[in-house]
This record gives structure tokens, C-alpha cells and sequence, in this order.
């Protein structure tokens, strides 16, 4: 399969300093659904606004990040007005967090919809958003795009979101922990509609258990590093830090689950060394002094190969 | 009872409660009316029997409860009584004096509007930016100005020294110009304060994040989210500053000598001329409650969310 979305020692700096992102490489596949896991601050998020040039002014963003459209390829990292034109909401689809916060509450469910050909200064074919809005499971468009946002249910409103995103057939649909908001049940139907309606999901999501199902791959950041990536990561942790975040996730008739030890570093200050040394467990005397590089899918020089 | 109903139905009562009071003044005045009429009218020293007469025929002689009765369905058709300063009808006082109010009312309103979104705007791009502090202390040094400091200023260097202008403003929309600019200034920059928080809420919501990730530009997210959003404390805010505006157009229409309501009331007031005082105090109690009525009516037809509840 093509690679759709070639990610190049990204790094960003945000205005106060924090580094964000420090050197990151990803690629995606047509078809694939690649998972972002790590805590809040690992710079999941992050990923994905510099994709879309959504970083607050005065961050500075290095490397690159190229989505590549049949040949043609438009370069993400300082994107000038006419590629942004073509990258948001054309070749990048976004979803975010909170369906409810993510729409105006002063406009109804289809202004919403009819807003994805608007914002790109096109005309919606008659029935056109309430096609899309059937193909992602919304019945009885026609009557319910006439609503508002807070008469819908979070899940049927992160559908709405869905389809969209979705208006343009982008070539990676970008989701920023697109069901938090969601109870767990929706979660799970929420996340397989976005899935079949992506054609390559870059999907970030915290909770390790959601991303088994639909994800065909897993990333793993911490600190704006990627630590691990693989295909049976929750499954099978590798890297320390993994392990940790697998085991502090609750299951039911476990006890309590065990917590993370230490608290995440501060991305301000310039980091030597591995970033999770100091709450490793593992850390050898090198991992304060070396920065280890990704390696068969693990970036720790304990974990054997 | 349906939302729009009971706006009305509680702008009444607060007229009403409004009504009584202004009445009440009579009550409290030491000037006979009957006598102060005769004056008035011409009759230098009233024989007490002409002053009986009146007093009947105006029923002054008749009970507080049935005279306030009497007075209140006058004036809820527009009959306030006569002058005691002119001996004139005061509705036909006020229909002379009120197009000029209007006509300065609906300047300022204009200039208010234009320097609030002319300080709100800028400083949107990049808040805390140079171009956003600048504003921020305009906006400051605007709503600490009096109104009559401006108007002085005004008259003194613009009209007097530069010459630009009229001393004795005559009432039209261009002579409005001048004599708006003080009463707009403070309110456009309360405006502005008002205006520029809205559109920094809307606009840094998730909303227009996406929006933005969808590729709608920034003119069409700030007309589109950012000032629909902005509207509705706007225009509360802005329905609240017409009782100021009422209060501001008494000194600039008079240090302006415009042919105005405000410079009427100055005047009744001096002369003690209570009648035309009660109309115009009822009319600023009207103008207020309209636009108030008005504001929440334009709020609730933007937000649907309002529609509905309760």
C-alpha cells in the first residue's frame, strides 16, 4: 500500500518553550489506521495540529511532514495559503474532541454539515448533506439536521463530526480523541463508524484498550518521542514506559491499578538522556546519558530483541 | 406563559411602577398647578375663583387615587398636561424637540458601533500583541472620559478654534456630527470591552478550531462564529448604555445648544416646569424598556438554546 502521510524528525517548540514534539518519524498507509497513545502532554495532539497549521503564533515547527496524493506531494511543516487550501478539510479530514464543543451551538446540525463545502467556497448538491449524513448512520436526516446541536446525543452529534470531516473523501482523516466525551459503549461504535469511513485514520487516542480494536498499528509517545510503535502493542508492551501505561489502565477484579511512578519531565528544560529514565524502574547507568533511537520498534536499549 | 409574553408583560409592570412615581413628584411639589397654568397662560395675577375653576376642570380637587388614574390614561395617550413654563400642550413641546434627539441619538449609535469594532478588532490577530494593548488602552482612556470634558474640548478647539462646526447647533444630521462624538466615545469604548471578550471566546473555541480545520478562512469564521457569538452580551451591554445615552444627551445638548429633549429637560428643570419633566422621565423609562425588549428579543431569535428553555 502507498505511504499517504510521511512524518520526517518532526520536532515543534511552543512560544513558552515547551518541546512539544522532539524528532518525530511516522508513516501511514492507505487503509491503515495508525493509533497515537501516551499520556496528556506525550504531544499527540500536537501531531495533528501541525498538520492542519493549527499551533499557536510564534511556535516553531522542523521537519517535515508530506501527505502524498497520487504522486503529487504537499508539504505540511510552513505550509503557504494555497496548500493549506488544499490540505484542511480537502486532503485532511479532522474530527475533534468534544462533539458538543467541536459544533456552533447557534447552528443547526446541517448549516454545520452544509458549513464542510462552504468553508472550501463550494454549493452542497441538493440532498448531498443528507446523504453523507446517512452513510455514517444518522436516520431520518432530513428531520434531524434541522435540529440543533444540544438537542442530539454526543455520539450521533460525533457522527455528524464524521461526516463532515468526511465530505471531501480526505486522504487521512485526522481524530483527536474522538471519543472522550463519549461513554464507553458509544465509544466503540463511534470509533468503527470513523474507522470505515476514513480511508487512513491517524486516530489519537489515550486509552490503550479502545485503540486494540480498530487500530492496525500503535504508536506509543512520551515526552514527544515515539517510544514504541508495532502492531500488538497493547497487547504486548515492550518498552518500560508501555508496560506501565498497559498496567495502569483499570481492569475489572485486578485491584487497583498499579500507577505510574514519578511525574512526566518538564518539555521547557533541554532533556539528556531517555526522558522516561527517571521514572524507570529498568534504567541503566547510560539510558541518563544517551537518547535512545527507535530500533525494531523500540526506542530502550533494555528490551531485548 | 411564552417567553416573549412575559418580556412584555414584566416591561409593563416596571412602566407602571415608573408611572407612579413620576406622578408621585406632583404629590411632592409645593407649586399649586392650577395657578402655575394661569401664569403660564398669560394672567399675571389669577383671581382665586379662575384658580378654583381650573383646579376643578384639571380635577385636582379630586381624589389621589382617582387623579392618578386620570393622569395615567392621559398619558398612556400622550397627554401630559400643559407647560406651567409655556402654557403649550407638552406632547406638542416634546413632538418639536424629539426629532433632534433622534437624529443625535442615531449618530452616536452609529459612531459607538464604528469605535467599538474599530478598538475590538485589531487586536484579535495576535491578544497581548501591540497592535490589542494599544486598543486595550484606548478603550481604557475612553470610558474614563466624561462626557462633558469631550464636549468641552470639542467646542473650545474644534469649533471655536479650528472653526469646524456651529456654536449654536441647529438640529440636522450634519450639524449631529460634532455633538455626537462625546456621547459615542465612552459608549463605544465600553462597547468595545464587551465586544472584544465575546470574539475572543467564540473565536478560541473548539468551534472555530474546527471551522478552521475545514478550511474556512479567518472572515468567514469571525463573521460567521465570532460575531453572532459576540452579539448577545453586546447587545445587552448596549440596551443597558441607553439610559446613559438619555443622561449623556442632557449635557452635550446643552453645552451644544441642540434643539433637543435633553436640553428640554435642563430647562423644565430649572424653571420647575414639572409636567414636561414627568414626560420626558417616562420617555427615557420607555425608551430604556424598548430597548431592552429589544435586545433579549434579537438574543433569543440568535441562539436557539434560549429559544426553548422555560
Amino acid at each position: 500500500m502507498a505511504t499517504v502521510l510521511k512524518i520526517r524528525d518532526l520536532a515543534v517548540t511552543y512560544p513558552d518553550g515547551t518541546q512539544a514534539l522532539r524528532g518525530v518519524d511516522l508513516d501511514l498507509a492507505e487503509g491503515e489506521c495508525l493509533a497515537l497513545a501516551g499520556e496528556s502532554g506525550s504531544g499527540k495532539s500536537t501531531l495533528l495540529r501541525v498538520l492542519l497549521s493549527l499551533l499557536p503564533k510564534g511556535s516553531r515547527v522542523t521537519g517535515s511532514a508530506v501527505v502524498d496524493d497520487d504522486g503529487t506531494s504537499l508539504e505540511a511543516v510552513g505550509a503557504d495559503r494555497a496548500t493549506l487550501r488544499r490540505l484542511r478539510g480537502g486532503l485532511l479530514g479532522y474530527v475533534g474532541q468534544d462533539p458538543h464543543a467541536a459544533a456552533d451551538p447557534l447552528w443547526s446540525v446541517g448549516r454545520h454539515l452544509r458549513e464542510a463545502w462552504r468553508a472550501r467556497r463550494m454549493r452542497p448538491a441538493k440532498g448531498a448533506a443528507e446523504e453523507r449524513a446517512e452513510a455514517v448512520g444518522i436516520t431520518q436526516a432530513r428531520a434531524r439536521l434541522r435540529q440543533y446541536p444540544h438537542q442530539w446525543s454526543g455520539g450521533m452529534l460525533q457522527r455528524a463530526h464524521i461526516a463532515g470531516a468526511g465530505v471531501h473523501g480526505p486522504l487521512v482523516t485526522l481524530a483527536d480523541e474522538p471519543t472522550s466525551a463519549l461513554d464507553a459503549g458509544l465509544a466503540a461504535t463511534t470509533l468503527a463508524v470513523l474507522r470505515a469511513d476514513a480511508r487512513a485514520l491517524l486516530l489519537v487516542c489515550h486509552d490503550l484498550r479502545h485503540v486494540a480494536a480498530v487500530a492496525d498499528r500503535v504508536a506509543v509517545l512520551y515526552a514527544g518521542r515515539v517510544v514504541e510503535t508495532g502492531v500488538d502493542v497493547p497487547a504486548r508492551p515492550r518498552h518500560p514506559y508501555t508496560k506501565a501505561l498497559v498496567a495502569a489502565a483499570p481492569r475489572p477484579g485486578h485491584g487497583l491499578p498499579e500507577e505510574l511512578p514519578g511525574t512526566s519531565p518538564d518539555l521547557r528544560r533541554e532533556l539528556t538522556g531517555c526522558a522516561f529514565a527517571p521514572r524507570c524502574g529498568l534504567a541503566l547507568e547510560s539510558c541518563h546519558r544517551e537518547d535512545p533511537v527507535l530500533d525494531d520498534g523500540v526506542a530502550c536499549p533494555v528490551v531485548p530483541r | 406563559m411564552p417567553a416573549p409574553l412575559r418580556r412584555l408583560a414584566s416591561a409593563l409592570a416596571v412602566l407602571a411602577t415608573a408611572g407612579a412615581l413620576v406622578w408621585g413628584l406632583m404629590l411632592l411639589s409645593p407649586v399649586d398647578p392650577a395657578r402655575q397654568i394661569l401664569l403660564a397662560q398669560g394672567d399675571p395675577a389669577p383671581a382665586p375663583a379662575e384658580v378654583d375653576a381650573t383646579r376643578h376642570e384639571l380635577g385636582l380637587d379630586r381624589s389621589y387615587p382617582e387623579q392618578y388614574a386620570r393622569w395615567l390614561t392621559a398619558a398612556v395617550r400622550g397627554d401630559f398636561g400643559t407647560s406651567w413654563r409655556t402654557g403649550d400642550p407638552v406632547a406638542a413641546e416634546l413632538a418639536g424637540r424629539l426629532p433632534a434627539t433622534i437624529r443625535l441619538t442615531l449618530v452616536a449609535l452609529l459612531f459607538a458601533t464604528a469605535v467599538a469594532l474599530a478598538l475590538a478588532l485589531p487586536g484579535l490577530e495576535r491578544p497581548g500583541g501591540p497592535a490589542d494593548v494599544f486598543a486595550r488602552g484606548l478603550v481604557f482612556g475612553g470610558s474614563a472620559l466624561p462626557v462633558f470634558a469631550v464636549g468641552v474640548v470639542l467646542l473650545e478647539f474644534v469649533v471655536v478654534g479650528a472653526g469646524i462646526g456651529r456654536v449654536v447647533a441647529d438640529g440636522t444630521w450634519s450639524g449631529a456630527l460634532l455633538p455626537a462624538l462625546p456621547l459615542a466615545l465612552g459608549i463605544g469604548a465600553e462597547w468595545a470591552r464587551v465586544l472584544r471578550g465575546g470574539l475572543r471566546d467564540a473565536l478560541g473555541a473548539p468551534h472555530s478550531e474546527t471551522a478552521r480545520a475545514r478550511g474556512a478562512g479567518r472572515l468567514r469564521i469571525l463573521a460567521l462564529h465570532g460575531l453572532p457569538h459576540a452579539a448577545a452580551p453586546f447587545l445587552t451591554v448596549a440596551a443597558m448604555s441607553a439610559g446613559g445615552l438619555l443622561a449623556g444627551a442632557a449635557v452635550v445638548e446643552t453645552l451644544f445648544t441642540w434643539p433637543g429633549i435633553g436640553r428640554l429637560l435642563i430647562t423644565s428643570i430649572d424653571a420647575g416646569d414639572l409636567p414636561v419633566v414627568q414626560a420626558i422621565v417616562l420617555l427615557g423609562v420607555v425608551a430604556f424598556l424598548a430597548a431592552n425588549l429589544l435586545a433579549e428579543t434579537l438574543t433569543a431569535a440568535i441562539d436557539p438554546r434560549r429559544r426553548e428553555k422555560r
